[in-house]
């Protein structure tokens, strides 16, 4: 139906009879029937060139009676709307729109396209008389050349307009012979025929005959586009009747259009200016429109052929004979006397700008020279003529602008262009006069003021534009349009924009305008095709992450959608995910708005299945790094240490565990490790197990993003990958534990617990996702949030650390064991408080309990605390009896981990049978501050490990990482070394200010040595006393005491000294501590031997809120005689060995020094070189400093820092002479300038000999001593 | 068309994703409701500015490229970086010179932002101190 040009337009004027045919044979009426058989090649002779030319017409046969003429602009509206309302697509829908504009609009009085060019009178041999309804017919259509007068046509169109005059009008006699009628008769026929042929005039007179009796299948869909045409026309005018009705009384001032109907632009009159007000037409009624929509259509191939062979044969020597009649009347002489007499005085007597003055708009009468003009043009247009057609058009338009006839001359120029386009379609945009192109609309839009014109132009402007591969400029001319009111043509005008901007590569903004244009649709009420165009919008969005974007869209998206029942699940999908990631960030209110349209979205496009995992991500949030999974019963949730892989590292725990594993197992067989807890900090990467009929428990915080409180049901565990041994006999899906009601508060976070239970048979599973219930409203959805846990990221590759790389983490699978573990039920009975003193004692007592259906055959314990640590087993039934102390074994893997073994694996008889309780006992000595040379474990690990008979085990784990606080300070001072003897000196640590009492007194002094080493064998045993009577040594806040002792030979190693015989206490048998050495400055680590002197002391302290706390501790001091501390370390010189004991010592091992004060600290170091040359010869010693840069640097800046030299010292060189057996005693100082930790001695001093005698210069090593040098006494290293 | 100055200030990455927004002057809480209806418009217009922003970038040296768009009220201009991050400044008031100058002094914040080691191009600016640099400098500039 698109044609480039208007096609011709002739009137029908049919009998009754001959509608009654076409009715029968299924169609509205005869132009209707005659529809698909309108276009033929017409020969016409070209009046400027005289050449005949072939081009092919489509003739546009309206029947005025009944189909009615062009649409008022006060119903075209509601066709119009109506016409984009019948498809759901677009693109469909904006074709028919065009389609319908063209076919229904008024023309402008200042063209001829719209008017009838000729009249076809159709009357059928079953009249009674003829002639007589030919005479009548032609009657009608003499009254209709009155304009006043509209009883002849319907209702709703507008005034007929006629090319020519009624005596000049060409009329043409079709007699309808319809043989499929039992009447019908070829004698009446031909006798018809010959009296209209004597009356008409053979040639004006015709016969249609009409053979077909049934439906022909080649014929089927032939009237497809007129029949949606006359479906769109019939809805729009029941609409507009409705309207109508709505709007009595209904005056042309009271036309506005109602929120519900199609809006009319308000710059551009709706009102035809032939017509005065809208009346729908009410002549038709519905049922006989249903009677053609319904109806087979009854017309051959034969009949179509006939029809069109009719209607060939009239229109052209007309047309031919009007266009030369036309082109003499303008030719030659119009460029200098051509204009009307009208037009041209009206420029002399108009009171003002006639042109611009809008009330008064200038009109040419229809046979002046410029609507001469403008009727030859139209006419060579219509009969493709399209060069000759822009002559006319180029010099009227010129004519029009003179006159200032601006609407005359937008449509003028209009049609230039288009005339030119279609004349030379192959000129470019730099040959192409662009100002045809750009004016029209404008003018249109400011002087026609009728929005079919501007329409038409717009859309002609725009083809011609994007023929020229100008698609910017043709969206900006169809954007001009959004000045119109009408929101349909607006959204219209945006959609054609949007889509020249794509085809310009501006998709951004073609996105842009298709949001417009949806924006305009949805004003108008047109849902389907607003939700076309959001939808089309909707992917250059896709991935950006414009929030407030992405929302509007979901949210128009589902209204419209909803609206026009046109929504997908895939389209619901992408808005309820869109919906989902952008709610968090709105306000609390929106938020549940958005929550409630969320649910009512799933709801409805996803009935009675789970939401797709990709659409819930973070509604609720799933905190990923609290997810942690617990293979079996134990431990109980809040049993779990916060601390326990944060604290230690994964190799800490290893070593405990391969130590408690060989011990159970024996230390043959292999370690394979065993996670009662893998949590983010855990080795994940192995697929761990877990016991068959325990629960596999899955714990993660669940957080709530939203402003506003959600409620989730039913909160569950989702299984796959479940494998069975043994398929066909047990395949039962592993059993979940459900949380029924989870209500999370605005930005809340909870813990949740959920498990699976996997039964004896299943092999394996694996938890892939959360499922719950969301209520919102008392409606609910299902959703599943998918459980993914991501390893640990890999750096250590080139690759992996360019790009990002993650471990597999393998938390959530689960190889279900099949033999049942043990299982043993801890109860803490007695635990030390979360904070202790340095060197206190504390004692944990648990009560284990079997509760398993394993009996536990054996059990130790494994600690890091390997020389702080004593534990044993309470007897009697309530843990009031005996206490069996338990020896300590160093473990075979690690000497640092002390395993202790309630049981050995070798015994046959249970350690605790089914449902029997026992107790145990572990003393821990609470961690000394760090010192230079001492690291202490950070952590304490304790980790219980049992076993079954089938060897299958479990274990329990605590870490104790409690904050320490200094009580009491020791120190020694030798008061002769002849008789060994030395004062001890004491200091109570804790300030006045913060306790209401704090004493400490002292119980019991005892040599203490390490059993565990193998060379504290070799050395000699010796016991400490007293040099005075035992007396009471207590010390309160801030006091001191001091006591003195002696060191004696002895045979008893457990000798002790009690000093206060009174006070004698169960003390706990802990080990001598070791010094572990650090490994910092390349020093290798390992257990020194040591001898110290244990001090046990009772504190009873009561803090400044009348806690009172009462506890022991012991306290260690090296023994000041023995090779103590690093000094101990005598360095061997290969060639003289012996030959030197060299011994280095600081009195500032741990200093707290201002830099901000005193830019420089201190460390004095003593040196003690004693001679023991087994030639008894005299040495002379060089102390030499052994600076670690010796090379002249530029800058410090080209240095790193770990390069630089940090510590100086006073004297570099230092010369002794060191007779036999004699002792040099070299004092230095070290100046350093910053906190950290320094070797006094090592490397960084050399001492040479050179014996006397000797010539050689032998050099000796410096033992290391670290000194800790603090800015202040709050910082840790 | 509003009296009031309005400045809707945008950073855009690589995507055409935004990953850093400001409106000047700052929102109050009762505007805030009243202007969440209309709120995205500002945003279709960035974004659909975005096409007429990278056609100039190609044409001419400049960073700043004055106003390259307008849609009803509301005028768009652009300064894109030399990385090709964009900045979009959708204003309803001509104010050429603070504008020009605001982006130069955004587009010295960005780059020290975007020297951050933690910081990945085209990831979303949450820094509150880039936050209080942009709220000065429209203050300073776009009063």
């Amino acid at each position: 139906m698109s044609t480039v040009f208007p096609s011709p337009l002739i009137a029908l004027i049919t009998s009754s009879s001959s509608q009654k045919h076409a009715t029968t044979r299924g169609f509205k009426s005869l132009s209707h029937l005659f529809f698909p058989f309108t276009t033929h090649d017409c020969q016409l002779r070209e009046p400027v060139e005289d050449s005949k030319v072939t081009h092919r017409v489509r003739l546009d046969i309206r029947d005025i009676s009944y189909d009615g003429h062009l649409l008022t602009l006060s119903v075209l509206p509601y066709v119009l709307a109506q016409a984009l309302k019948y498809f759901t697509d677009v693109s469909q829908s904006l074709n028919l729109f065009r389609d319908v504009l063209a076919r229904c609009s008024e023309p402008l009085e200042h063209e001829s396209f719209g008017h009838y060019l000729a009249c076809l009178f159709v009357v059928s041999t079953h009249e009674e008389n003829p002639l007589g309804e030919l005479s009548r017919m032609i009657q009608t259509q003499q009254t209709l050349y009155n304009n006043t007068s509209t009883l002849m046509i319907p209702g709703h169109c507008s005034t007929p307009k006629w090319a020519a005059p009624h005596a000049k009008t060409p009329r043409h006699y079709i007699l309808l012979h319809d043989s499929n009628n039992p009447r019908s008769s070829t004698t009446r026929r031909d006798e018809v025929y010959a009296q209209m042929c004597a009356t008409y005039g053979e040639d004006n007179c015709q016969v249609l005959q009409l053979d077909s009796d049934s439906e022909s299948d080649e014929m089927k869909e032939t009237w497809n586009e007129i029949d949606i045409f006359n479906d769109v026309l019939e809805k729009g005018l029941e609409e507009a009747h409705i309207h109508s009705n709505d709007s009595i009384p209904n005056t042309p001032d009271n036309a506005a259009i109602t929120s519900k109907s199609p809006s009319s632009p308000t710059f551009v009159s709706t009102i035809s200016s032939g017509f005065s007000s809208v009346s729908p037409n009410n002549q038709h009624g519905s049922n006989k429109n249903i009677i053609w929509k319904n109806s087979r259509k009854i017309i051959s191939l034969q009949d179509g052929k006939s029809i069109q062979g009719v209607i060939a044969r009239f229109v052209g020597p007309h047309v031919e004979k009007e266009m030369k009649v036309l082109y003499e009347a303008t030719g030659g002489q119009r460029k200098t006397f051509s204009k009307s007499i009208s037009s041209g005085m009206r420029k002399w007597f108009s009171t003002g700008s006639s042109a611009s003055n809008l009330a008064t708009p200038i009109t040419y009468a229809w046979d002046s020279i410029e609507m001469q003009t403008r009727r030859l043009g139209d006419l060579l247009l219509m009969f493709g003529f399209p060069g000759a057609a822009y002559d006319q058009y180029h010099s009227l338009k010129k004519d029009l602008e003179v006159d200032k006839a601006m609407a005359a001359h937008a449509v003028a120029l209009e049609m230039c262009a288009v005339a030119l386009h279609a004349a030379q379609p192959h000129l470019n945009s730099k040959q192409f006069p662009l100002r045809y192109l750009d004016p029209p609309v404008k003018l249109l839009i400011e002087y026609a003021k009728k929005y079919p014109a501007v329409l038409r132009c717009a859309f002609n402007m725009t083809r011609i534009y994007a023929d020229l591969g100008m698609h910017k400029e043709a969206a900006a001319t169809l954007s001009q349009i959004s000045a119109l009111d009408g929101d349909h043509f607006v959204a219209v005008a945006q959609f054609l924009a949007a889509e020249q901007y794509e085809k310009a590569g501006m998709l951004r903004k073609a996105s842009f305008h298709r949001v417009l244009a949806a924006n305009r649709f949805s004003n108008a009420n047109i849902p389907a095709l607003s939700y076309d165009c959001y939808r089309l919008a909707l992917i250059e969005f896709n991935q950006k992450h414009w929030g407030v974007i992405d929302e509007h869209l979901a949210i128009r998206l589902l209204i419209e959608g909803e609206k026009a029942g046109v929504m997908t699940p895939e389209i619901a999908s992408e808005c309820i995910r869109r919906l989902v990631a952008v709610c968090p960030k709105l306000s609390p209110h929106q938020q549940t708005d958005r929550l409630k349209t969320i649910v009512n979205a799933i709801d409805t496009y996803f009935p009675n299945q789970t939401v797709p995992a990709s659409i819930f991500s973070n509604i609720p949030k799933v905190e990923m790094e609290t997810v942690k999974v617990i293979y079996g019963e134990r431990p109980s949730w809040n049993e779990i240490d916060e601390n326990e892989h944060q604290s230690v590292d994964v190799d800490g725990w290893v070593a405990v565990e391969r130590a408690a594993h060989h011990a159970l197992f024996g230390p043959n067989t292999p370690f394979r490790g065993m996670q009662m807890v893998s949590d983010d900090h855990s080795d994940n990467q192995k697929v761990r197990e877990t016991p068959a009929g325990e629960r596999f428990r899955v714990m993660m915080d669940l957080t709530n993003p939203l402003k506003t409180p959600i409620e989730l049901h039913n909160v569950r565990l989702s299984v796959t990958d479940v494998k069975f041994q043994n398929e066909p006999e047990c395949s039962e899906t592993p059993e979940l534990g459900a949380l029924p009601l989870l209500q999370l508060g605005a930005e809340e976070s909870k813990t949740i617990e959920l498990y699976v239970f996997p039964r004896k048979g299943c092999h394996q599973f694996r938890v892939d996702g959360l499922l719950f219930r969301l209520v919102v409203n008392d409606k609910g959805i299902e959703a599943r949030i998918p459980l993914e846990c991501r390893g640990k990221r890999l750096n250590k590759t080139a690759k992996q650390k360019k790009s990002k790389t993650y471990t597999s983490d393998e938390r959530l699978k689960a190889v279900v064991a099949q033999d049942p573990w043990p299982l043993l039920e801890f109860r803490v009975i007695k635990a030390p408080h979360k904070w202790s003193y340095c060197d206190q004692a504390q004692k944990y007592e648990l009560e284990i309990e079997n509760i398993g259906h394993e009996d536990v055959f054996s059990m130790c314990l494994a600690t890091n605390a390997f020389d702080r640590a004593a534990t044993g087993i309470i007897h009697g039934v309530d843990g009031n009896g005996e206490q069996e102390e338990l020896n300590l074994e160093l473990a075979a893997n690690n000497a640092k981990i002390a395993t202790f073994m309630f049981q050995k694996p070798d015994i046959q008889q249970p350690f605790l049978k089914i449902g029997e309780k026992k107790r145990i006992f572990i003393d821990i000595r609470s961690c000394d501050e760090p010192t230079g040379l001492v690291v202490t474990e950070k952590s304490t690990i304790l980790l219980i490990a049992y076993r079954s008979s089938k060897r299958t085990m479990r274990q329990w784990r605590k870490v104790i990482v409690g904050e320490r606080r200094r009580l009491v300070s020791m120190n020694i001072d030798i008061l002769n070394p002849a008789t060994r003897s030395f004062s001890i000196n004491f200091k109570n640590c804790v300030p006045v200010s913060q306790a209401a009492l704090s004493r400490i007194e002292l119980i019991r002094l005892r040599i203490a040595r390490d059993g565990v080493s193998p060379t504290a064998q070799t050395d000699s045993l010796t016991s400490i006393e007293l040099q005075s009577t035992p007396r009471k040594v207590e010390i309160e806040s801030e006091q001191t005491d001091t006591i003195v002792v002696h060191l004696a030979s002895t045979q008893d190693p457990n000798k002790e000294v009690w000093l206060h015989e009174n006070g004698k206490v169960k003390t706990p048998k802990w080990p001598c501590p070791s010094e572990v050495l650090s490994s910092i400055d390349n020093v290798d680590s390992g257990i020194r031997n040591s001898e110290k002197i244990g001090i046990l002391w009772k504190a009873n302290i009561v803090n400044n809120e009348g806690l009172v706390t009462s506890f022991i501790g012991e306290s260690f001091l090296d023994n000041p005689f023995t090779i103590t501390s690093a000094s101990a370390l005598t360095t061997v010189n290969e060639k003289a060995t012996g030959a030197l004991h060299i011994t280095c010592e600081t009195p500032m091992k741990n200093v707290v020094h201002d830099f901000s004060k005193s830019r420089v600290c201190e460390l004095p170091v003593i040196l003690r070189i004693q001679n023991k040359d087994r030639f008894r010869r005299s040495v002379i010693i060089s102390v030499n400093y052994s600076p670690k840069v010796n090379d002249a640097v530029d800058g410090v800046h080209l240095i790193a820092p770990e390069n630089r030299q940090q510590m100086w010292i006073d004297r570099p060189v230092r010369k002794r002479l060191v007779p036999i057996d004699c002792e040099v005693v070299v004092e230095l100082t070290w100046k350093i300038t910053h906190a950290a930790v320094y070797d006094v001695g090592g490397s960084n001093l050399k001492v040479e000999a050179e014996f006397q005698g000797s010539k050689d210069i032998t050099s000796f090593k410096v033992p290391s001593v670290l000194s800790v040098v603090k800015s202040s006494s709050f910082a840790v290293l | 068309m509003s009296t009031a100055k309005e400045f809707y200030f945008a950073i855009i990455g690589h995507a055409d994703q935004p990953i850093f927004e400001m409106d000047f002057p700052t929102p109050s809480e009762k505007k805030t409701k009243e202007s969440e209806g209309t709120r995205h418009l500002n945003h279709y217009i960035g974004h659909a500015a975005l096409d007429i922003v990278d056609e100039h970038a190609l044409t001419t040296p400049q960073m700043y490229l004055k106003m390259v768009d307008k849609f009803n009220e509301w005028y768009v201009s652009a300064f894109v970086t030399a990385s090709r991050i964009r900045f979009i400044m959708l204003h309803t008031h001509r104010a050429d010179e603070g504008i020009k100058q605001f982006f130069q002094e955004m587009y010295e914040t960005y780059i020290k932002h975007s020297m951050n080691p933690f910081y990945e191009i085209d990831d979303v600016i949450e820094s509150t101190a880039f936050e209080q640099k942009a709220a000065l400098y429209g203050k300073k500039y776009l009063a």
